[in-house]
């Protein structure tokens, strides 16, 4: 990849966040301090620590899910800036549904909605028609190996690595300028690994930037191109 | 690389900037009405905007029912401005407007969803005038257009349209719920305010009238505040939330940040008292 011509999408500088739990005796935490990268079009740059090193927090600190103290987080999609930091929650909402996916370790979703229904939301939120979202959402879905009579079911009854398919299924059925991806292939077996692996390679090769987390050796070294050690806040490759 | 391949490479649906064309249509500057120490609600501000479901959260007594009434025109405020941004005209100052045009407003492009259906509903006429009789107060005379409508929106909040005739004190909490929904919906209001719509309901009725309620937000497109003390259902509803203590808002954000990463000390007493299912 050559970094010199392209603009990051996503910019970090001295970025820190702590916990304070103002129940439990004023305890307070920091998670990470003054971390400074930057992002590219079209790489993935994996997150790498030990459990409790702060990786899932800095990940939703991206989506603005978790708040930052001080820093900034200044995300270029496309010719407008914008600082994750401070934004306002309107337009946070907005990128949200245009420009940045998240992907959990769990599947957060209201309940008694059908998994086909998820899938295609992302799709009809940013206008396009009902059957092209129907039919690109069905598509993601066989690829991901999940059998067409659950698609009218509810995810929340099925089991942990379908719920993880349709998570990916959802973001995935979109082209996004950056997501985030925190544990895709924790619980899959390999069949389907491969097939997330390769999704990964595709929005990368379309120029989405990808942030990750990966447990496993094997997928991290496969989609990474660079990693970024949260124990010293460096580069490594 | 260069800058002009790799747009073209990121392709249509992400490369172009998000539109924020709209302006509020709803701000609450300062706003004021207290009845006791720290009773009521005081110096609160907000905006809304077209489309957004803003919950606000607390315990009972912490002013948010208060708030709502103020913001509704339900009650009046000591002080504070409340600006709307009607339809078709120019913006409205609703402290120096006059009571026919707030009232002519709150029937037009307002709905208001009460805990209580009594509330809400007239009980002693039929569920079809109840519904109709939006759509006469704007001015529709056509008695078949308003059965019609009123058929339609049976269905729509799924109410039994042979039930039409029937008196809604016949009907069941859940029912009667429906029905004032569907009587709010009716003439397609921009602004809607909930107060705990779902608060007297058995949890299995609650939990299909929350799906309802947010398919038609959804669908309607339509503007909406709505108190609860319920966090469970501001998670499913509301895309922001305003948390407020003790007659004063401590802390606002978007839904899923409040309840992941609560900051004010009251926030996270709230959060954590949430049964985890």
């Amino acid at each position: 990849m050559s970094s010199v011509m392209k603009q990051p999408v996503l910019s970090i500088k001295k970025l820190s966040k702590s916990f304070t739990l103002h129940n439990q005796g004023e305890v307070s935490f920091t998670v990470f301090d003054n971390l400074d990268f930057k992002v590219y079009p079209g790489e993935c740059l994996v997150l790498h620590g030990e459990s409790g090193m702060g990786k899932s927090t800095l990940l939703r600190c991206f989506y603005a899910n978790y708040q930052t103290d001080s820093g900034s987080m200044i995300f270029s999609p496309d010719d407008e800036s914008y600082d994750i930091a401070r934004i306002s929650d309107r337009l946070m909402n907005m990128l949200r549904r245009e420009k940045i996916a998240y992907v959990s370790q769990f599947l957060r979703v209201i309940p008694r909605v059908p998994a086909l229904s998820i899938v295609m939301q992302p799709m009809l939120d940013i206008g396009h028609e009902y059957k092209v979202a129907k039919q690109k959402a069905s598509h993601i879905l066989k690829r991901l190996n999940i059998p067409e009579k659950l698609w009218q079911l509810s995810p929340t009854t099925f089991s942990g690595g379908e719920q993880q398919r349709i998570n990916i299924a959802r973001a995935f059925v979109v082209r996004w300028p950056l997501m985030l991806l925190d544990e895709p292939t924790a619980s899959l077996d390999a069949e389907n690994r491969e097939i997330v692996l390769q999704l990964i390679e595709e929005a990368k090769s379309v120029n989405t930037a990808i942030i990750g987390i990966f447990h496993d050796k094997e997928s991290r070294d496969r989609v990474a191109d660079r990693v970024f050690d949260l124990a010293t806040g460096t580069m490594k490759r | 690389m260069n800058q002009a391949a790799l747009k073209d490479n990121i392709g249509n649906e992400a490369n172009k900037p998000v539109a924020i064309t709209e302006g509020p249509i709803l701000q609450v500057r300062n706003l004021n009405r207290l009845y006791g120490h720290n009773k009521g609600c005081q110096d609160v501000s907000l905006e809304v905007y077209p489309g957004e479901v803003l919950g606000i959260v607390g315990e009972s007594g912490s002013g948010k029912s208060t708030l709502i009434r103020c913001i509704a025109g339900l009650e009046k405020a000591d002080s504070g401005e409340i600006l709307y941004q009607p339809a078709q005209q120019a913006m409205m100052n609703l402290n120096e407007s006059r009571e026919t045009e707030i009232r002519q407003l709150m029937r037009k492009e307002w709905g208001i969803v009460h805990q209580n259906p009594r509330d809400g509903l007239k009980l002693d006429i039929s569920a079809g005038a109840n519904i109709g009789e939006r759509l006469m107060s704007q001015g529709d005379r056509h008695y078949g257009n308003i059965r019609a409508k009123a058929m339609d929106w049976m269905q729509r909040v799924e109410l039994d349209i042979e039930r039409i005739d029937d008196k809604p004190k016949t009907y069941s909490g859940g029912m009667q719920q429906r029905l004032q929904i569907a009587r709010n919906l009716v003439t397609e209001p921009r602004l809607l305010f909930m107060d705990e719509p779902t608060g007297g309901l058995d949890v299995s009725v609650q939990a299909k009238l929350l799906d309802l309620l947010r398919k038609l937000v959804r669908e309607l497109n339509v503007a909406v505040i709505i108190v609860t003390h319920d966090m469970g259902v501001a998670r499913l509803l509301a895309d922001r939330l305003m948390v407020m203590y003790q007659s004063r808002v401590i802390e606002t954000g978007l839904t899923d940040r409040i309840l992941d990463d609560p900051q004010a000390p009251y926030t996270q007493l709230l959060v954590s008292s949430i049964l985890q299912v």
